[in-house]
Formats: structure tokens, C-alpha cells, sequence
């Protein structure tokens, strides 16, 4: 017997950023983000009789179009991650060395462009993508001493001399 | 002002790190070791507060110790000793020494060797062991100041003998 297959297309969601560029997006790439997440249930937008023709565009009114380009591209490559259990990601140990190959060349980019990206993934709740940025930015302070971190991010040192000195007291002991 | 404006306004030879939000700054704080950490927290005023704030959140579970209670107090590499034992009030130090015995003080996830004001924290306190980082065998400064928490008055019963083994650390058992 041969039963007729119902071929299901997947659910689309359309995304748009603040720049009034709309994005549709496969609803099972973009649940990563826990925001856009929340809002799809609390909209009830997985209602499958409304086609994407029809369905509201969420509004990502803290996102532009490049980066949530961006961002959808990382979703994409990591939907098939597990899901991530926080409460065992705050015990472990936080490491920088363990980016995946991938997301190191994709997080290879213009400070300016890595910086978007931080403030999307955090606005937009996608743990993974904010945990692999910020990996990135601590490998640019490691090794660096107080003087070269404030040049490289340029940080204003607003410490008095005597400030400086007790700090450089205090953590004395664990300099090489 | 609009995205790409506001993005081609950020300067690319410099990580705007102080336009970060705070959580963020923590957060990438936490993703360091606690020697750039430190240096991180030497930077700026706010960075100093956010460093010493990544630090210490383990702490209030030291605080809440039962009054008697046998207690192993365990430096995680997460928990940065310079915040979690040095830095912390004399008045918290007080109250958690008369609710706790420390038996055990475990530094052996601990990659630095506590600071040099450790010791006058840790005198208040008696152990039965001590373990310590298998790194510091190559410090002597290290090794001195273990073997300065282990001394007669510290430990109320019995001698200690302090061995220190090739790769494993130091143990003191009675």
C-alpha cells in the first residue's frame, strides 16, 4: 500500500530589523534565540493555518539588518546543538580556548561588527552565540597588562597614582 | 541616530569595551584567568568593582554555614581566592571562623598560591589537612607559605606532617 506522505514545509517566522529589513527564518533556527522564542508562544504564532504571507513580522527594533544577518548564519550552523543546560554551564569552569573552529572565523571580524553582534545576542537571549563572543573578547585581554588593555579598548585609566599603587599591591602576588 | 551610522561611528582599532553593558563586562570577566582578570580590574575604577563583583558570588555560601559543622572549604578555579578570602570583611571572616571548624583547605584546583595576606586569614582557623596545587612544588615562596599556615598552633591535635609529593600536591595528615 502506498499511504500518501504529506510533505510539510517548515515553519517559517519573519523577523525584522530596525532598519525595516525583513528576514524569514526557519521557526526551528530561530528558537535559539529565547526573546524571539518567548515572543512566537506569546503571540501564539505557531498556529499552522497562518501562512508566512499572512504572519506578523516580529520587530528586532535593537538589531540591524547586517547583524541579524549575522545572526540568523549562527543560528543556523548550531541548530543542532543540545540544548544548553545553564545551571551545569554556570558551574563549569569558563574557558576561552574551547570556541568551536567554526565560530572562531566567523567572530573573526571588525571590532565595531563583534561589538553589534555582543549586544544582539544579548538582547535577543541566544546564550550560545553571547558565551562565544564574549570568549572572544577575554582572548583579546589575555596576556595584556593593565597599560596595554587600556590602549587596546581604550580605556580611560581614572585611578590616582596611589590608587594605581595599592592595586598593584594588592595583586602582587599572583604576577609571574 | 540610525545603526549604520552609529556603526560606522565605532572605532575599529578599538573594542568599545566601555560601551558594554555591565552584565556583559562581568560576564567576559568570569571567561578569564584570575591573573588577567586582575589585570583587567587594574584598568579603570569600574572595572575594578566589576572584577572584584565576578569573583565573589561563591562566597554566601561560605556565610552560610551551620554553627558546628564540620566544614571543607574548597577553592574553586572559578572562585578567586583573592576576592573570596582575602578581600572579604573582617566581620564576615569573624562570624564564619566562630560557625565553622575548618578541617579542610583545598587549593589543589587552585592554579596561584594565596597572596602573601592569606596567612593572617587563615590563622584563626584549624585544619586536619591542607591541600595545595600541584604547581606550587616549583615555588618555594609558595611552599613556605603553606608550610607557615601548618604550624603547631594551628592544628590542635596531634603533630602534622607535611609531605610534599612530586606531582600531587601537598598533604598534611595527622
Amino acid at each position: 500500500f502506498l499511504f500518501p506522505i504529506k510533505m510539510t514545509s517548515p515553519r517559517m517566522i519573519k523577523l525584522t530589523s530596525n532598519d525595516d529589513k525583513t528576514f524569514e527564518v526557519e521557526r526551528d533556527v530561530i528558537k535559539q534565540s529565547v526573546t524571539v522564542n518567548t515572543l512566537i508562544t506569546d503571540l501564539n504564532m505557531d498556529d499552522e493555518d497562518v501562512s508566512v504571507e499572512n504572519q506578523m513580522a516580529i520587530p528586532l527594533p535593537n538589531v540591524d539588518a547586517a547583524t541579524l544577518e549575522m545572526v540568523i548564519t549562527w543560528c543556523k550552523q548550531h541548530r543542532e546543538d543540545p540544548p544548553r543546560n545553564e545551571e551545569e554551564e554556570e558551574k563549569k569552569e569558563k574557558r576561552t580556548d574551547d570556541i568551536p573552529e567554526w565560530d572562531k572565523t566567523f567572530l573573526d571580524v571588525e571590532q565595531s561588527v563583534l561589538f553589534a553582534l555582543i549586544l544582539a545576542a544579548n538582547y535577543m537571549d541566544i546564550k550560545g552565540l553571547l558565551d562565544n563572543c564574549c570568549k572572544t573578547v577575554a582572548n583579546m585581554i589575555k596576556g595584556k597588562t593593565p597599560d596595554e588593555i587600556r590602549k587596546h579598548f581604550n580605556i580611560k585609566n581614572d585611578f590616582t597614582p596611589e590608587e594605581e599603587e595599592q592595586i598593584r599591591k594588592e595583586n602582587a602576588w599572583c604576577e609571574d | 541616530m540610525a545603526p549604520s551610522a552609529k556603526r560606522q561611528k565605532l572605532d575599529n582599532e578599538h573594542f568599545p569595551f566601555n560601551l558594554l553593558p555591565n552584565e556583559i563586562k562581568s560576564e567576559i570577566c568570569r571567561c578569564l584567568t584570575l591573573k588577567d582578570r586582575k589585570s583587567l580590574g587594574a584598568t579603570c575604577k569600574l572595572m575594578y568593582r566589576l572584577e572584584i563583583d565576578a569573583g565573589g558570588y561563591e562566597f554566601d555560601e561560605v556565610v552560610a554555614v551551620q554553627p558546628g559543622r564540620r566544614f571543607e572549604l574548597t577553592v574553586l578555579p572559578s572562585m578567586h581566592h583573592s576576592k573570596t578570602l582575602c578581600r572579604v570583611p573582617s566581620e564576615m571572616k569573624e562570624q564564619i571562623f566562630k560557625q565553622a571548624r575548618i578541617h579542610h583547605l583545598d587549593f589543589s584546583h587552585c592554579f596561584f598560591p594565596p597572596c602573601a595576606s592569606l596567612p593572617d586569614f587563615l590563622k584563626t582557623a584549624s585544619y586536619t589537612n591542607i591541600r595545595a596545587h600541584k604547581y606550587w612544588k616549583y615555588s618555594s615562596e609558595s611552599r613556605r607559605l603553606i608550610e607557615s599556615l601548618v604550624n603547631a598552633d594551628n592544628f590542635k591535635r596531634g603533630s602534622i606532617t607535611l609531605k610534599w609529593r612530586a606531582a600531587e600536591g601537598i598533604d598534611a595528615d595527622e
